[in-house]
């Protein structure tokens, strides 16, 4: 192996040597001929220049040379791609030193008697230089063997040559061919157009020959074609360029060179024009890699959403979800459970694109676990939460509302993770299911999320969303907004769940009026089977609305509580006066609870809390299991005393009998129940003061 | 919770701010305990940075009153927002403290009788 490399090595710098020869003696005549030219017609000023370059030529020419050493390059040079950076460096120094000193020289004066002698030189550094780079180029690990010596297609490119003049095309063809392009040369139009697609072109040169408007009208064909979208054509035509160059680039050529072609102008263009070709294509190459990698995104993204609603005894439900990019972050899902249960979930990825697509997935399939195995919506969400704050080093979140819907028992509980509020389509009007005042996912570490179940009537729909869906704007810049949520859902009360899911997200999209979404969409229904309350003829009335919900008995847990019955109260049009009495009443109750129905650590026990809302009283029950204690049991005690007279203790219990317009307590198996109720009418006892 | 404390003319006046209930209650009572533990002592409390109070609040308040009122003095309150002071109403708590209507009126007042 070692000596091929070597007698590779060899066989490739006795190729160089000779590719250089000519234009390096060429170069290397013109230069040495510098300091006798200058002298001759006197020009004096620019000897030193002129003897500088001569001996930068004699340099080039010794390193030249120095390629048929055996030891060339040393060990800077073991491999292939070393050795054309040694190879590059050893003769583009010299070179630029020379081409250096003669440039210095034009400068100086361009009018001298010398300036031909110069031109000549500078044009044959020029040619070396065209070829030093053309040659090195072969030298690439490990084609560049048969690229040299096999007859492979040329590394400097393949040119089509389109020229009426068949003789004026073999001279040209043979000049290219002669700097390594591989050149094919037709005449006429249907020649070229046959010739195009049967090769890679790197160029097309055109001679417009003697008409210039037949060239131009075969120039707008051939950039017609697909196939020479992409390949830059460059004109040649005996006019002077500005008369014919603006014609031509108009009509979609590259470049233009007037006739007669100057050579080392010629090369230089035919370099460039290719050069970009090849960056173009990098380029676009590299464009095409990152569609397809979009397209399999969003492809992947697509396959974790379902793709059809599973069978679910006496449930019907649809889902969609419209990308506002390439690749979106909005997601819902149904995942059947146990017992005729199916656990649906809608959510939100801050941010989009492929990050927010792939934490996507990531939440998708943690749910999926958590879920599946038998945990309760709160629960999933923590467990979530957790696993998410472990693992978040790009600042995202998600929001999530996660529920499960028990058709037999006519029930939904759901834990929110900072998502926007489930629709509840059960009764005359539509009503957004409480809040239970859980933060987004994977922000805080210790967040808890409660449980809240409500009661469904048959026919009852539950409608899910996220932020694109109430965020949408129009071309004024209004919002959606959840009016109109309620009334396109509203709208399509005996539409099946698909059309009620396609007519939403239509209602969106008019909304925009064909502007761009600025956010994704995901839009998903679940119905109840049973006769629809829509359907349902003087279904005035309000359906009554209730809440369950679960959490430890710790200290931090009372303001949340409150939070969501607040929450609750407002979603239901309670005054703010009633639901501030209901709310103290509560936290005196739980409070008492937590502080002292228990011997130990109260925060391992649950606290249960029911919120109901029927007719026009609000009812809530909160069961424990702690010590038995019955506060109605409390004497009641004037309103009237004076500070001397008031006791300190008590406090708690009186204020919940001054607010409230019921109080009960009831001991059942071995739990606590207080049963609290506040009429929305009749502002309490505490109405008259 | 912080509670602001300043004294203007022989009056010591609390600032608490914010919600007054069992978790902020204890800060609260500190603060209290050790103005009313001295001679004669004429504390206002200003209620209109409180915009909840429960039983536990009311407790502290009601205990600081009673010990001011055994030790010569007397603890007011000022500036309660209306939603607080409905809830002092229907408890029947107004009676234990008179209540002023700004700090600056309690003071003087407060002041003029110490």
């Amino acid at each position: 192996m070692v000596e091929i490399r070597q007698a590779a090595r060899a066989a490739l710098l006795i190729h160089i040597h000779g590719e250089l020869a000519a234009p390096l003696s060429a170069a290397t005549a013109a230069s040495l001929r510098l300091p006798g030219d200058a002298a001759a017609v006197g020009a004096d000023s620019l000897l030193p220049d002129a003897e500088a370059a001569a001996s930068a030529a004699r340099g080039l020419a010794l390193v030249v040379d120095g390629l048929l050493d055996a030891d060339f390059g040393g060990a800077d040079s073991a491999d292939m791609l070393s050795l054309r950076t040694v190879l590059r460096h050893a003769l583009n120094t010299p070179l630029d030193r020379l081409r250096g000193r003669i440039d210095l020289m034009i400068e100086q004066d361009a009018s001298t008697p010398l300036a031909p002698s110069l031109r000549l030189a500078a044009a044959a550094c020029e040619r070396l230089s065209w070829a030093i780079d053309a040659v090195t180029r072969f030298v690439t690990e490990p084609t560049c063997l048969p690229a040299l010596f096999g007859g492979q297609p040329s590394a400097r490119g393949e040119v089509l040559l389109i020229d009426g003049d068949i003789e004026g095309a073999g001279a040209l063809t043979r000049r290219l061919e002669g700097r390594g392009y591989r050149v094919r040369a037709v005449t006429g139009e249907e020649a070229a157009l046959a010739a195009l697609p049967q090769a890679a072109w790197d160029l097309v040169l055109l001679d417009l020959g003697p008409s210039v408007e037949a060239g131009l009208d075969l120039l707008c064909r051939l950039k017609g074609r697909p196939v020479l979208r992409d390949v830059p054509v460059m004109v040649m035509a005996a006019l002077p360029e500005s008369e014919a160059a603006a014609a031509c680039i108009a009509a979609g050529a590259e470049d233009y060179l007037a006739k007669p072609l100057n050579g080392p102008l010629l090369y230089a263009r035919i370099g460039a024009s290719i050069e970009r070709k090849r960056l173009r294509d990098v380029e676009r190459a590299h464009l095409d890699r990152l569609q397809w990698e979009l397209t399999t995104a969003r492809r992947l993204q697509a396959s974790l959403l379902p793709r059809s609603f599973p069978a679910v005894r006496g449930v019907d439900g649809h889902g969609l979800t419209v990308p506002a990019r390439e690749v979106g972050a909005d997601f819902f899902d149904f995942i059947p459970l146990s017992d005729g249960r199916l656990g649906v979930a809608v959510g939100d990825v801050s941010g989009k694109g492929v990050a927010a697509s792939f934490l996507m997935g990531m939440v998708r399939g943690l749910l999926r676990i958590t879920a599946g195995a038998g945990m309760a919506p709160g629960a999933c969400l923590e467990r979530i939460n957790t696993m998410l704050c472990e693992n978040n080093d790009q600042a995202m979140f998600v929001t999530l509302v996660y529920g499960v819907l028990d058709a037999p028992r006519r029930s939904f509980t759901y834990a929110n993770a900072g998502h926007n509020p489930p629709l509840l389509v059960g009764g005359a009007e539509p009503v957004f299911l409480p809040s239970t005042e859980g933060p987004a996912l994977a922000v805080f570490p210790e967040a808890g999320y409660v449980d809240a179940t409500v009661p469904l009537p048959a026919g009852a729909e539950i409608v899910f969303y996220t932020d694109g869906v109430v965020e949408a704007v129009d071309p004024h810049g209004c919002s959606f907004g959840a009016g109109r949520l309620v009334e396109a859902v509203a709208r399509r009360g005996s539409a099946s769940v698909q059309e009620l899911v396609e007519g939403v997200v239509e209602d969106v999209r008019v909304f925009a009026a064909g502007q761009p979404l600025l956010d994704d969409i995901a839009c998903a229904a679940v119905r109840l089977g049973g006769v629809g309350a829509a359907s349902l003829p003087g279904a005035a009335r309000a359906p009554d609305v209730a809440i369950d919900l679960r959490f430890g008995a710790k200290p931090g847990e009372v303001r949340r509580l409150l939070r969501i019955i607040d929450g609750f109260c407002r979603g239901h049009g309670v005054p703010d006066r009633v639901a501030r009495h209901l709310a103290l009443a509560v936290d005196e109750a739980v409070t008492n609870i937590i502080g002292h129905a228990f011997d130990h650590d109260p925060g391992s026990h649950e606290i249960r809390v029911r919120l109901e809302l029927r007719g026009r009283a609000l009812r809530v029950e909160v069961e424990d299991d702690g010590r038995p204690f019955d506060p109605t049991s409390v004497p009641a005690r004037p309103s009237n005393l004076s500070l001397d007279e008031m006791p300190v203790g008590g406090l708690g219990v009186h204020i919940m009998r001054s607010v409230l317009d019921g109080f009960e307590y009831e001991r059942d198996r071995a739990m606590n129940r207080l049963i609290l109720v506040k009429h929305i009418a009749a502002a309490g006892r505490g109405g008259q003061t | 919770m912080t509670v602001e404390e300043f004294r203007q003319g022989g009056v010591v006046v609390l600032r608490p701010q914010g919600r007054l209930d069992s978790g902020a209650a204890p800060d609260l009572e500190r603060q209290l305990m050790s103005q009313v533990s001295g001679p004669r002592p004429m504390i206002v409390v200003d209620m209109a940075g409180i915009d909840y109070i429960s039983s536990s609040g009311m407790r502290i308040l009601l205990l600081a009153a009673k010990r001011a009122k055994q030790a010569g003095g007397e603890l007011g309150l000022c500036a309660p927002q209306e939603h607080v002071l409905d809830v002092l109403k229907i408890s029947g708590l107004v009676r234990a403290f008179r209540i002023h209507a700004a700090a600056e009126a309690a003071v003087s007042e407060m002041a003029a009788e110490a």
